[in-house]
């Protein structure tokens, strides 16, 4: 197995909207080490989900190299090793969590039985096993949240790449969310996700980037980010002056 | 608890009831009063748009009597009934003239395929057929009395229904008491189905004043006095079938017309 | 061929757990059960009218059904976000055209078979002139045409909204129906330019009129002959697979 999970270089992507252009990378170089978990943070705006859209191939670099696991993301074979969890989305409401993980496990191709014994393993997992067959137009938007997480464990993925994980849960749930990152990665998956909640980041985290506005300022641990500055200093500190620094 | 919910949906329920009941007493009397149509309410939204629709209505069962397929020739805009009095296959030269395609055109085949091209009118029992149609377009407006009438010939003269025929064109003539048309054609089925000439009279004499207030062209006069006429001297009052005659002479000078008039005034 | 099977599906389930579908179920069995009851100066046997007012409303209601169902696809998808994770999977772009397309032509065509089947019922009840090929012809040519339906909606949704998409399906299903045979005569009769104008309409708009037996089973029409049958089957496969490649090609581009 590649020793990197996912490598980009010198990065670019622009977003055209009429005569308008927006810059949203530029310069990009990422690597996470496989088995780690890496934070992504930056303010609104920075580029995050822009650089989440080309790391599953969603969007095509303008300019750079990109590769998960070696090969490029648009690849189907890629996209198989890979689950994705986004930041906000209505799941089809005439559906209940069951048929949607079955709808997307037969997207994988996995074998009936195979799927039906991880659905109830997953649902049990984000605690959705008592509403399983509930449709999900009656789900809250946490429900939603844990539901999107199970998904994203559908075909058992090697890279796990999730965007603002844990918006909208409660604080158990959100205990509970890192637990099972922290227990994902000990099994050897690889988890890149990213979250305004800089505490958190901190707290799962093996190493972190910081972006903003297109430019990666920072990468490293919290211990390495924060070494170098005054003791006590917080992520929450030492992010706000790596922005302020170059506003 | 549940008991209570049923109690209290059911006395809401009796209540509605009484209202919608007095309302509807109240709506009748009113539109009795009123002279409001008492079409359906679907009739009614229709507003103008249902003269319009009630002609559709027509062409419709034109297509029907054609098998399906639309002839939209002057003939039929004087009523396809009048063509098929004759009960011959008239001709529609100007329908399905395609032009030719290459062979290897399959669109164009396909398409002519698609097109009946033969040209078929509906006999004997299958006139039922077409009843709905005119049904409906008299429904739809009940000032379309071109409606009653081909309504009332085709159930009389083609379903054998004499007595639903002489109801529907009464029914018509409640509404359109102006009709020229609806009074000759009654006059028409009294006169040659029922054989009662007292009542073919009576309505072949209304139509005939009618007639003079309304557009109408001197075949359609001579089909209302030449009937009037007969009925007339089938009752035996020549003097009364005279000037008829003469009438009918002004306007087709014929020999028939001429040896009837020297009798009557002999 | 299992990732499309399994976008199809889903869509399947909407159709059973939305009301729509059965309101109009039931509009169609009152609105014929009406019908025939309806007793016209005593005279038995009335049933033309009845075919073709219930052949007339099966169509337009699995019409609108796979134009609805169809439409309301990629842009909820974006709308909801839930194209993210799809995309995300292993599937091409032109794959997830292809389950949705599928996904609105199984609906409507399992809604379409409820609505024959009890149409069938009733022409089956009485009237002259029943045949079982014209019934099964009505049948094949409806499921085409719920194909080509689907395919146009599909194409369309990749650039307009839910509603202007259904606007211009029913404009171009009309419009259709009222100028193709004058298209076609046009592309006959005039010369020069104007006949290339004219041709190139002629042959690029879905000649949605061919499916429509309505007029062939009311009247009890010969049954159409095999070579127009397969000639439309062999047109709306070319014409779904046009459009839907077409439709994968510019989703391709789609940036989202």
């Amino acid at each position: 197995m590649q020793q990197q999970a996912i490598i980009a270089k010198n990065l670019y992507y622009t977003y055209e909207t009429g005569k308008n252009k927006v810059e949203a990378l530029k310069g990009v170089d990422l690597s996470v080490n496989n088995g780690e978990i890496f934070g992504f943070i930056g303010p609104n705006g920075a580029g995050k989900t822009t650089t989440i859209k080309l790391l599953l191939g969603i969007l095509i670099p303008e300019k750079g190299e990109l590769a998960l696991f070696g090969r490029a993301p648009s690849n189907t074979e890629t996209r198989r090793t890979i689950g994705y969890m986004p930041e906000i989305a209505d799941y089809y409401r005439y559906l209940t969590p069951v048929e949607l993980l079955t709808m997307y496990g037969n997207i994988f191709g996995i074998e009936k039985k195979l799927l039906h014994e991880r659905i109830n393993k997953l649902l049990k997992l984000v605690g959705l096993g008592e509403v399983s067959n509930r449709l999900m137009r009656t789900f809250s938007k946490g429900m939603m949240q844990k539901v999107s997480f199970a998904q994203a464990l559908i075909n058992d993925p090697d890279l796990l790449i999730l965007d603002e994980p844990t918006s909208g849960l409660d604080p158990v749930a959100r205990k509970k969310m890192r637990e099972v990152i922290q227990d994902l990665k000990a099994t050897g998956k690889t988890i890149f996700f990213s979250s305004h909640e800089l505490s958190e980041v901190e707290l799962v985290s093996d190493r972190i980037a910081i972006l903003n506005k297109g430019r990666l300022l920072a990468v490293g641990s919290a211990k390495d980010l924060l070494g170098g500055k005054a003791e006590g200093q917080s992520l929450e500190s030492y992010f706000l002056n790596m922005i302020g620094e170059r506003i | 608890m549940k008991n209570k919910h049923i109690l209290v949906i059911l006395v809401c329920l009796t209540i509605a009831s009484l209202i919608a009941v007095r309302i509807d007493v109240y709506n009748q009397a009113y539109a009795a009063g009123q002279s409001v149509s008492d079409a359906p309410i679907f009739m009614r939204f229709l507003g103008e748009g249902k003269s319009i629709v009630s002609g559709l209505s027509i062409l419709q069962a034109d297509r029907y009597f054609h098998g399906g397929v639309g002839h939209f020739s002057d003939e039929h805009e004087e009523g396809f009934a009048i063509a098929e009095r004759d009960h011959k296959a008239c001709e529609h030269p100007e329908d399905h003239v395609l032009p030719e395609a290459s062979p290897f055109n399959i669109l164009f085949r396909v398409s002519r395929q698609m097109d009946v091209t033969e040209h078929v009118h509906l006999h004997g029992d299958q006139m039922k057929e077409i009843i709905p149609w005119l049904y409906y377009a008299a429904e739809i407006d009940s000032r379309n009395v071109q409606a009653y009438v081909l309504t009332g010939y085709y159930l009389c003269d083609r379903l054998g229904k004499v007595d639903q025929a002489i109801t529907f064109l009464r029914e018509g003539l409640r509404k359109n008491p102006d009709s020229w048309e609806i009074n000759a054609e009654l006059g028409r089925i009294y006169f040659q189905h029922v054989k009662n000439h007292e009542a073919a009279v009576q309505y072949l004499s209304k139509a005939q004043i009618l007639i003079q207030e309304s557009p109408h062209d001197k075949f359609q006069e001579r089909s209302v006095l030449s009937l009037l006429a007969m009925s007339y001297e089938n009752l035996g009052q020549g003097s009364e079938a005279l000037p008829l005659y003469k009438r009918l002479n002004e306007l087709f000078p014929n020999g028939i017309y001429e040896e009837k008039i020297k009798n009557f005034s002999s | 061929m299992k990732a499309v099977w399994a976008i199809a599906c889903s869509m399947l389930k909407e159709l059973i757990r939305k009301k729509d579908f059965y309101v109009l179920v039931i509009f169609m069995l009152v609105l014929l059960g009406f019908l025939s009851y309806q007793n016209f100066f005593q005279i038995e046997g009335v049933s033309r009218y009845i075919r073709d007012f219930g052949y007339s409303l099966l169509m337009l209601f699995s019409f609108i059904i796979a134009v609805t169902f169809t439409a309301r696809q990629l842009p909820s998808e974006i709308e909801a976000r839930t194209i993210y994770p799809l995309l995300a999977k292993p599937l091409s772009r032109h794959t997830v055209i292809l389950g949705k397309f599928c996904g609105g032509a199984m609906v409507s065509i399992i809604a379409f078979t409820i609505f024959y089947v009890i149409f069938a019922g009733f022409y089956m009840a009485g009237g002259e002139g029943k045949s079982l090929i014209l019934l099964g012809q009505g049948f094949i040519f409806g499921i085409l045409f719920l194909c080509m339906v689907s395919a146009l909606v599909m194409f369309f949704s990749n650039f307009m909204t839910t509603s202007a998409n259904i606007t211009l399906t029913f404009l171009i299903y009309i419009a259709v129906g009222g100028f193709s045979d004058f298209l076609g005569r046009m592309v006959i009769s005039s010369k020069g330019i104007i006949t290339a104008l004219y041709g190139v309409l002629y042959y690029l708009l879905p000649h949605l009129e061919f499916f429509d037996m309505r007029v062939r089973i009311t009247h009890a029409w010969d049954p159409l002959p095999a070579w127009v049958v397969l000639s439309l089957v062999g047109y709306t496969f070319i014409y779904c697979f046009a459009l839907l490649y077409f439709a994968g090609c510019i989703f391709k581009r789609k940036r989202f």
